[in-house]
């Protein structure tokens, strides 16, 4: 697809992060179909070989997110997606990916859980993205858009973070924002992809050099891990981001993400007109979370509420961030079930009304 | 009439030549007996065959550190010209020895050891 | 006297901790012979498996890159379809190929992957101890078959050689040994037939099954090993070329019938 600059187009999301990912330079796409993705894998296999690249439906999540392996290796933008189970299968490949110290997107269109679950939009796999999903220590770059013309920059975004730290980067989407139409800016072609002398081509010209993420050495894999955490901490320094949305006098905080949010935002203009003072929090990285913000909203408010489409994992890390001071109450609606603005102002309501209006009085 | 090997040798490898096939193993005498000792059965008889028609002299050296005493080279030394040393490695194994004069050069130590820790010297291909 | 024959350039001088009479040790040497004969080093490309191998880069002086259990024809893929002018080749196991990553192998195969693959079997897992391998033999002992495997314990030995050679993506396969000197000329033979297949740019998929040597896991000696090979191993894994459907051979064979 061909848009000139600034053009709207009115695209799913599945297709907005398959074009953005073809406009930052991907050339590689191997995946698996799995409900609510497929359309990726489709879009791919009809327009990756035109931009000159490679598609390959592989015969399972485990061998699309180890080609990818081999295609970072040599110096290649590569990506991959799935969905929550298939998302499971790739956690080795991950995990590899980030002690080998190699980019690589993975996209997660997340559908209801656990174990086969259902084929909704759900956001289940916070704790699977965030707090590692595979062995070892290590964290991947977390970006949960909310929006498809934010699923289509953050996907150039994740390509860009993925190279500059050499390190995987998820992006968490759900069934809803990959099936649903908005219009989308789409991103420039990017037009320089930076040089990766660290790559693997076949050792000419130099000595011939190895990938690989064995260290049998206690010492020497304790230091490889310490440099890991530099690189962590670099991230949680320079990547974080997030969106405050009628923060400046709020009384009550809502946290949110990715679809969630929209929902959120909703809720909290209708209370508004109610003359509640609620605001809402949206971090977009949710790996490095935005740890300081929160606690940063300490200083306006003690009243916060959670709200999730899954049993509660983003609020334990709101919790962890408060560092205690503050008050949280969670909403959350696993399974696929996707709340109305108004079932969610309801609960904000009568929340706010519980704990701040009562005391006012 | 008898052909000696060498002659025979000569032959094939002119024929190789006109025929195209620039392979440098059939550049030497030496050299094409020993490609071409794969296709015969008795290649232990073979060797003892080549060094007594090409009076070629050898010898090898075998680097006892990398040795783990597999004992493939003793095993297949045509003329049985190495042994287990007496004398043990800093990980704990007998090195092989080379023992005698009488090497040819066949290579066939250097082609089974496990270590790639023997090298062959000829002094005539 | 001239140097005829020593330790190839491309084999790092370090001491393999491949274990005495290992086959590994003389496949390694064999390639990067290969290597430097058919002088493809600068674009050799060498994925590593898990198990004995997994250090394959400390003996190789070619860019390899290590790979998750089985998944090395995955990693593989990526990596020749990002470098098509590279020489790529997966380098293992019977548990690699022929348990854990079977559908990997199978689907790089189905896909005619422009790879090679050097399969090592030796009926066993050597790594981690000894264990039961697809691959292991009826009767042979394993220390999760403590009894030797039999059929309605442990079920049939796998050969997936074989089952991977009716696949048409697989342009050669064959198998051999390296428990003797013909044997190893012969293997150096087949492997470089192997990697001249990615040279010509042959549609598929190179295959070389290794019958190799364990002498510690198989409680032999390294000669013993060798001749067990001969007397039990290669009656059930038949050393021989599995198919051959390379476009130089039917030229070849056209040829000769036109003749």
């Amino acid at each position: 697809m061909t848009g000139t600059k600034k053009e709207k187009v009115l695209l799913s999301g599945n297709h907005a992060l398959s074009e953005a990912a073809i406009r930052a330079g991907c050339r590689f796409y191997f995946g698996y179909p799995i409900t609510p993705q497929n359309e990726v894998a489709e879009y791919m296999a009809a327009n990756m070989p035109k931009a000159g690249g490679t598609f390959i439906q592989a015969e399972s999540e485990i061998a699309s997110i180890n080609m990818v392996l081999g295609a970072s290796v040599t110096g290649a933008r590569a990506m991959t997606s799935s969905s929550s189970p298939g998302i499971s299968l790739k956690q080795e490949g991950i995990s590899f990916l980030a002690g080998q110290e190699l980019p690589g997107v993975i996209v997660n269109i997340m559908r209801g859980g656990p174990g086969l679950g259902n084929i909704d939009g759900c956001q289940g796999d916070y704790f699977q993205a965030v707090k590692g999903g595979g062995h070892g220590d290590y964290h991947t770059i977390v970006l949960a858009p909310s929006s498809v013309q934010e699923l289509a920059d953050l996907t150039v975004l994740a390509f860009d973070l993925a190279d500059k730290y050499r390190n995987p980067v998820i992006i968490l989407g759900d069934g809803q924002l990959g099936q649903m139409r908005e219009p989308v800016v789409m991103p420039e072609p990017v037009r320089n992809l930076p040089e990766k002398e660290w790559a693997l081509r076949g050792a000419k010209g130099r000595p011939s050099r190895f990938s690989r993420s064995l260290i049998l050495n206690v010492r020497l894999m304790e230091e490889h891990n310490w440099k890991l955490q530099r690189k962590y901490r670099e991230m949680e320094l320079n990547e974080v981001r997030f969106e405050g949305y009628m923060l400046e006098d709020a009384e009550m905080v809502v946290f949110a993400f990715g679809s969630a949010a929209r929902i959120a935002k909703g809720a909290i203009k209708r209370v508004r007109k109610e003359g509640l003072k609620a605001g809402l929090f949206r971090p977009i990285t949710l790996w490095p979370f935005p740890k300081k913000a929160v606690r940063d909203l300490t200083n306006r408010t003690k009243e916060f509420l959670v709200f999730e489409l899954n049993a509660g994992q983003m609020v334990e890390d709101v919790k962890l961030a408060l560092e205690g001071k503050g008050e949280v109450f969670f909403y959350g609606r696993p399974g696929g079930v996707i709340p109305t603005p108004m079932d969610v102002a309801t609960i904000i309501g009568s929340r706010y009304y519980q704990r701040i209006k009562r005391r006012a009085k | 009439m008898t052909v000696s090997p060498l002659l025979l040798c000569e032959v094939v490898r002119y024929v190789a030549r006109v025929c195209g096939l620039q392979n440098p193993a059939y550049d030497s005498p030496g050299a094409f007996f020993i490609r071409l000792a794969p296709a015969l059965e008795k290649e232990r008889d073979f060797a003892i065959l080549k060094s007594y028609a090409l009076k070629v002299k050898g010898k090898i050296k075998i680097d006892a550190e990398y040795c783990k005493s597999c004992g493939f080279c003793i095993e297949h030394c045509p003329k049985k010209l190495i042994a287990l040393g007496k004398a043990y490695n800093s990980a704990g194994y007998f090195p092989a020895q080379f023992m005698a004069e009488e090497c040819t050069g066949c290579e066939l130590c250097a082609l089974v050891c496990p270590e790639a820790c023997i090298e062959v010297y000829r002094d005539r291909d | 006297m001239k140097l005829v024959a020593g330790r190839p350039k491309l084999l790092k001088p370090k001491k393999f901790h491949y274990c005495s009479g290992c086959g590994h040790s003389i496949v390694h040497r064999l390639l990067m012979e290969l290597a430097e004969e058919l002088e493809i080093a600068e674009r050799l490309l060498v994925v590593a498996p898990a198990g004995c191998a997994v250090l394959a880069y400390d003996y190789m002086d070619v860019d390899v890159v290590e790979s998750a259990h089985g998944r090395g024809p995955a990693v593989a893929t990526g990596i020749k379809r990002s470098l098509p002018g590279a020489i790529v080749f997966t380098y293992q196991g019977d548990g690699d190929l022929a348990a854990i990553g079977t559908a990997e192998s199978i689907h790089a195969a189905a896909r005619g992957e422009r790879i090679m693959t050097v399969f090592i079997n030796n009926g066993i897992y050597g790594m981690t101890g000894g264990q039961m391998a697809p691959t292991t033999l009826e009767g042979m002992r394993a220390t999760t078959a403590p009894e030797g495997r039999s059929v309605e314990r442990e079920g049939y030995t796998l050969d997936l050689s074989s089952l991977l050679a009716q696949i048409p993506g697989v342009v050669y396969a064959e198998r051999v040994s390296v428990n003797s000197p013909r044997a190893i000329r012969h293997a150096k033979k087949a492997l470089e037939a192997a990697i001249r297949c990615q040279l010509d740019n042959e549609p598929g998929l190179a295959l070389v099954e290794v019958l190799s040597m364990c002498p510690t896991n198989w409680k032999k000696t390294p000669v013993e090993s060798c001749q067990w090979i001969d007397e039990v191993m290669s009656k059930k894994f038949q050393l021989g070329v599995l198919v051959d459907r390379r476009k130089k051979s039917k030229k070849m064979a056209v040829a000769e019938n036109a003749g």
